[in-house]
């Protein structure tokens, strides 16, 4: 035995102390490799020793001067001297520490804006006085120093996605969760600070985002987004929508909305946004179910249920009967147990009038260049319709049973 | 989801009230059209409708304008500002190239749709610059320039896209370096309970609210539940590693070591789930759930409740929730045996709780999968080893005043990155004289201020994750040494732990096997031993009453002494043994020494009831003992049986090697130790004597030798001086060595028994 073990305790995190013994053949081999395996300096046995040495890096005392020096200068440029992360300060003063302030003003392009909820970037941002956002990449950054040295390598002059909609000027772009993590944790930081109820910042793999923007002669700015789970267990097409504060009230929103359908109908499917909604997306959805039930209705002549209403307009059957019940067309018979639709045509085509002259910028379904997102399991069942794949025959246990009956 | 109760008809009833906070579009239609049919057709109504006289709105009860009020929509405030100013005209052509801007506008034709392409990061030519200096990075980068300059009047100033330039590249080898550097993490035992938040014992966490780990002791917590606002970007260490991260520290409130301690504002410290759970302290600093208060208003009789886990008088304890349960414990012992406890905070700051907790007996039996079970006795295990390891005192419990320097680690960079950086730099063709000097002064910054950041890295960049992903791995000649070695210290660690248990189970076979040579040297040289022994509590069971327990005047020594002396070989006969019980036959002497009518009677009747019992039973033993086959030396006859003999038999899981290290007996041998082995009384007292003692007795035979006997002898000789404490040095009693002692008369006192009582007290009165 070239190595004996002495003790392992469990207290302390060595595991194992290895004794080897110095008579062994084996012995250099062991110290050479295996004790400098096992040491940080060497940064795990990946570097060689002259590789990891560290005495040049070492730091004098200019270099420390230098460092403290500039850092306090520094600090004096910030809001917060301390971090209210740091767990031992309220320790070490005896008393609690003021609390953390939330940030006064989002600093946006041109554009200044006072946040209306709190949303949870580090704490280096979010106790920051001022928040700036690059425009292009959504980058986040606390000083307009380092917003300044950014912009000047920004490159990025449209969403890190596939653009799947183009019309003049406006664009939508496909962005996918897995492969842009950190533009879609931005964006949905972003979109934090202007919706009340989100739950979702940072694990962004399993969704699909769909971008709005407006090319300004120079880049594609973006101005409000749609979030889609790549699968969704119940109908939903949108799980977070919103129009940058900037540029609400211009109809944006409603045509956010208009698009989600129109993916959901190439889909094939019924949708519903993920609820619940906000207020203003309430009053948006709600006006636009109306607009959408009223075209299917005036469309319609013979006795029509339901469903066939729903798989017209793309909506799921709660949102048409709700919407039918605000347009007063729904309506029961109790004496016959009977539900009818009582359509007064004037005032249908009214909604839709007065809602295609407040919204004239309308999704045109020809301008979409998209196929539906594929998972594996999607397309595994595409290949079985398509007849590529054969399904397996699947063995039947009663076979077995009527084999011993018999016997 | 709001639900609605159904009554007898199957009709929903819905309360205007319980609707008001749901918008309608938010409740499924079921609720409001239980029979509707949706894929039915509806007939289609327009102007008279004759046939429908009932008709109605569908929602008669439900109002959706009325019962959901949308608030006031928010105005964004909005405010157009100057754009920051970007200048890149002045930049060095030389550092310009890493992807400084240049007028170049965006390809926009009215077609063509846009397809993003990852571009690869890192070309031949270029990179892009991802890291933006911030206001530390400019002020060092000026006072760097200044200092250089008060030394070597030819400095030329370092530029800030240099600096950018440069730590985007350290920043980038660093990453690589960490990537290949092989993850090798403490091995732990695994529990049911790591992973959960060690303060509220729930395993869920949300993206406000997550559960962070030490980084030094992997103690879990949720966010909210130990006041965590942000977490960091770097590392995060609980409070007691920050402050004394190599001290063995006391709750002020629990006897438990672990868990996540906060402070009180006297300085002490204790665990945050102990001051949520004792109701009436609560937390100073409400943000961070420090600082604990009010110590002084817990009630006395809280401080003198002792917990049914830990049994330990320290702290104070709750108890169970269940109305007629008065069982009381720590909320850390309860947690660590797996008790049923709830925390109800009215806020986050924990000022008012109310906390559902339950002891062993009434702990629902499936809360977490009945891992109660599993877990109370180790809980009281760890109790139990803890207050005789470390024992609980107040000194443990006080916080240092004095914070030493954090626990952050941070790494010098080592020469391999500063090389490295400097073959990037001049293979993208910057060139600069110094350049080596000055990456190192530039690495010496990264590393202080990565040290002022805790550890986080300075640089967040899409590019650089994509490009981690498709690192290759540096299966270096080191790196496939260093498996090897691995692998076979594993292998030989394996065979080690092979060894350590066959050791082990050879030393147990060994000690079943010198007890059973114990027990055959005993019956071989004290052959009547077992027969006294017998005989003995047989005698001492007849009396039940324990009448003869306590020794008399008349030399009678009490059954305690004598069953000591008979059990400690100082009886070496059986005749010897009769003798020692004469006096309880020696009616006269008896009634000497006792004054007690009643004993008396009782001792004189049990005395004449048993005495033919008694002396049937020695006369079956004296037979007994002379069927006994022994030699010349009164030592049991075994038939060419060796000491050595008995080292073997079929002893199971005895290995082939073990067993050619013996010697093989005959089968005639075998069977006769088999036999004694059948005939052997299991009683432990067999056997239980001092080595000393054997050892003399073994000297006077002086013809047999007992080979290997002193070594093992001494472990029996430390095992039985515990037994019989005070006689290990007592000399080997006479009785032993005089193996052919005399039989002794039996003498029957033949004068009945009324007579002699009246006679010994007519004796008394005289005297």
């Amino acid at each position: 035995m070239p190595a004996t073990i002495l003790k392992s305790t469990a207290s302390s995190k060595t595991l194992l102390i290895i004794k080897f013994d110095t008579n062994s053949s084996r012995y250099p081999f062991y110290k050479k490799h295996l004790l400098e395996l096992n040491s940080e300096s060497t940064f795990l046995g990946l570097l060689t020793k002259g590789q990891a040495d560290t005495s040049i890096t070492r730091l004098n005392q200019d270099d420390v001067r230098l460092f403290e020096k500039a850092k306090t200068v520094a600090d004096r440029t910030k809001d917060v001297a301390y971090s209210f992360s740091d767990p031992i300060l309220s320790t070490q003063l005896r008393t609690p520490p003021p609390q953390p302030t939330s940030i006064r003003y989002l600093y946006f392009g041109t554009y200044r804006i006072k946040p209306w909820y709190t949303s949870p970037y580090p704490e280096e941002y979010s106790c920051a006085k001022n928040l700036y956002i690059c425009e292009s990449c959504l980058k986040y950054m606390n000083s307009d120093h380092v917003l300044q040295r950014h912009k000047m390598k920004c490159s990025w002059s449209y969403p890190p996605g596939d653009e799947i909609y183009r019309d003049k000027n406006i664009s939508i772009f496909e962005v996918d969760g897995q492969r842009q993590p950190i533009y879609c944790q931005n964006l949905c930081l972003l979109a934090k600070m202007f919706l009340h109820s989100k739950m979702l910042y940072y694990d962004v793999e399993p969704f699909l985002f769909y971008v709005l923007t407006e090319f300004d002669g120079q880049e594609c700015k973006v101005i409000g987004y749609f979030s889609k789970e790549k699968r969704s267990a119940s109908d939903y097409n949108v799980s977070c929508i919103l129009t940058l504060p900037i540029y609400q009230r211009r109809g944006y929103g409603v045509f956010l909305i208009d698009f989600s359908y129109l993916l959901t109908q190439v889909e094939g499917k019924l949708g519903s946004p993920e609820k619940p909604l906000s207020d203003l997306g309430l009053v948006t959805y709600r006006s636009y179910w109306k607009m959408r039930v009223a075209k299917a209705l005036l469309e319609i002549t013979t006795p029509i249920s339901i469903n066939a209403i729903a798989k017209s307009t793309s909506m799921v059957c709660d949102d048409v009967i709700s919407t039918l019940e605000s347009l007063s067309v729904f309506k029961y018979d109790p004496l016959k147990k009977k539900y009818v639709l009582q359509l007064k045509r004037d005032e249908l085509e009214n909604v839709y009038k007065a809602w295609n002259i407040k919204h004239p910028q309308r999704v045109n379904p020809k301008l979409l260049r998209w196929t539906p997102y594929l998972g594996e399991e999607q397309i595994s069942n595409l290949l079985l319709k398509e007849n590529i794949l054969i399904p397996l025959p699947q063995k039947r246990l009663l076979d077995n049973s009527h084999h011993l009956d018999s016997v | 989801m709001q639900t609605f109760r159904l009554t007898s008809t199957g009709r929903n009833i819905l309360r205007p009230d319980e609707l008001a906070f749901q918008p309608r579009e938010e409740i499924p239609y079921k609720s409001f059209h239980p029979d509707l049919q949706i894929d039915e057709p509806l007939e289609i109504l327009e102007g008279d409708h004759t046939q429908y006289a009932g008709l109605r709105d569908s929602l008669v009860t439900y109002k959706s304008e009325n019962s959901y009020v949308l608030k006031a929509l928010l105005n964004a405030k909005i405010e157009n500002v100057k754009p920051v100013g970007v200048q890149t005209e002045n930049i060095n052509p030389q550092e310009k190239k890493f992807g400084y801007k240049t007028a170049k506008q965006l390809d926009w034709s009215p077609d063509e749709y846009f397809k993003f392409v990852a571009i690869h990061p890192y070309s031949k030519t270029s990179f892009p610059v991802s890291y933006d200096l911030d206001e530390l990075d400019t002020m060092w980068l000026t006072y760097y320039n200044e200092f250089q300059l008060s030394s070597n009047s030819e400095w030329e100033n370092v530029s800030k896209e240099f600096l950018e330039i440069v730590l985007t590249i350290i920043e980038r080898e660093w990453l690589y370096l960490e990537a290949w550097m092989p993850k090798i993490e403490p091995v732990r035992v695994e529990d049911e309970l790591d992973g959960r938040c060690v303060i509220c014992n729930e395993a869920e966490c949300e993206n406000s609210n997550a559960i962070v780990f030490c980084d030094n002791c992997n103690t879990s917590v949720h966010q909210n539940c130990y006041g965590i606002p942000f977490v960091p970007e770097g590392q995060w260490f609980c409070k007691k590693c920050l402050l004394a991260p190599h001290e063995v520290i006391c709750c002020a409130f629990c006897p438990d070591r672990d868990g996540a301690f906060c402070t009180t504002l006297d300085g002490r410290w204790c665990h945050t789930i102990c001051a949520i759970a004792i109701p009436e302290i609560s937390f100073h600093d409400t943000s961070r759930l420090d600082l604990v208060r009010n110590i002084a208003s817990i009630p006395k009789s809280r401080w003198k409740l002792v917990c049914c886990i830990c049994k330990l008088r320290w702290g104070t304890c709750v108890q169970c929730s269940d109305k007629n349960c008065y069982a009381a414990y720590h909320i850390t012992c309860a947690r660590r045996a797996g008790f049923f406890y709830k925390i109800y905070s009215h806020s986050a700051s924990y000022d008012s709780v109310d906390m559902e907790t339950y002891c062993d007996k009434h702990t629902p039996p499936d809360y977490l999968n009945g891992l109660m079970k599993r877990l109370f006795p180790l809980a009281e295990l760890y109790y139990k080893r803890m207050a005789t390891d470390v024992p609980l005192n107040f000194q443990a419990t006080k916080a240092p005043d004095f914070v030493p320097e954090g626990p952050w680690k941070s790494h010098p960079l080592p020469a391999f990155i500063v090389d490295k950086v400097t073959k990037v730099l001049l293979s993208y063709n910057v060139k600069r004289q110094d350049l080596p000097s000055i990456v190192t002064d530039i690495c010496k910054f990264y590393h202080m201020k990565r040290r002022s950041r805790k550890d986080a890295p300075l640089l967040k960049s899409q590019l650089l994750m994509d490009s981690l992903e498709n690192l290759p791995v540096r299966a270096s000649k080191d790196r496939v040494r260093s498996l090897e070695v691995a692998k076979a210290l594993q292998d030989q660690y394996q065979s080690l732990l092979t060894l350590v248990e066959s050791t082990a189970k050879r030393q147990l076979l060994k000690c079943q096997l010198s007890n059973l040579r114990k027990k055959f040297l005993n019956l071989n040289y004290f052959p009547a031993q077992r027969l006294l022994q017998d005989t003995l509590v047989k005698i001492i069971d007849l009396d039940v009453d324990g009448l003869f327990n306590m020794p008399l005047d008349n030399g009678w020594i009490g059954w305690v002494e004598l069953k000591r002396q008979v059990f400690s070989y100082q009886i070496g006969s059986i005749s010897s043994l009769e003798k020692k019980l004469e006096p309880i036959w020696d009616v006269d002497g008896v009634i000497q020494c006792i004054d007690d009518m009643e004993q008396l009677t009782a001792m004189v009747q049990f005395a004449q009831k048993t005495e033919g019992e008694v002396k049937k039973l020695f006369i079956k033993a004296k037979i007994y003992f002379e069927s006994l086959s022994l030699d010349e030396r009164g030592n049991l006859k075994v038939p060419s049986l060796g000491i050595n003999g008995l080292e073997y038999d079929n002893w199971p899981g005895l290995n082939e090697l073990e067993m050619s290290q013996l010697d093989i007996p005959s089968q005639g041998n075998l069977k006769s130790l088999h036999d004694f082995i059948e005939g052997l009384d299991l009683n432990e007292k067999i056997g239980k004597f001092p080595i000393s003692m054997f050892q003399n007795q073994v000297a006077q035979f002086s013809t047999i030798e007992i080979p290997k006997m002193s070594g093992r002898a001494n472990g029996m000789h430390n095992f039985h001086s515990e037994d019989v404490t005070g006689q290990s040095n007592h000399a080997l009693p006479n009785s032993v060595t005089k193996k052919n002692g005399t039989k002794q008369p039996y003498t029957k006192n033949s004068l009945p028994f009324n007579e002699r009582i009246t006679r010994s007290k007519a004796k008394k009165n005289y005297s």
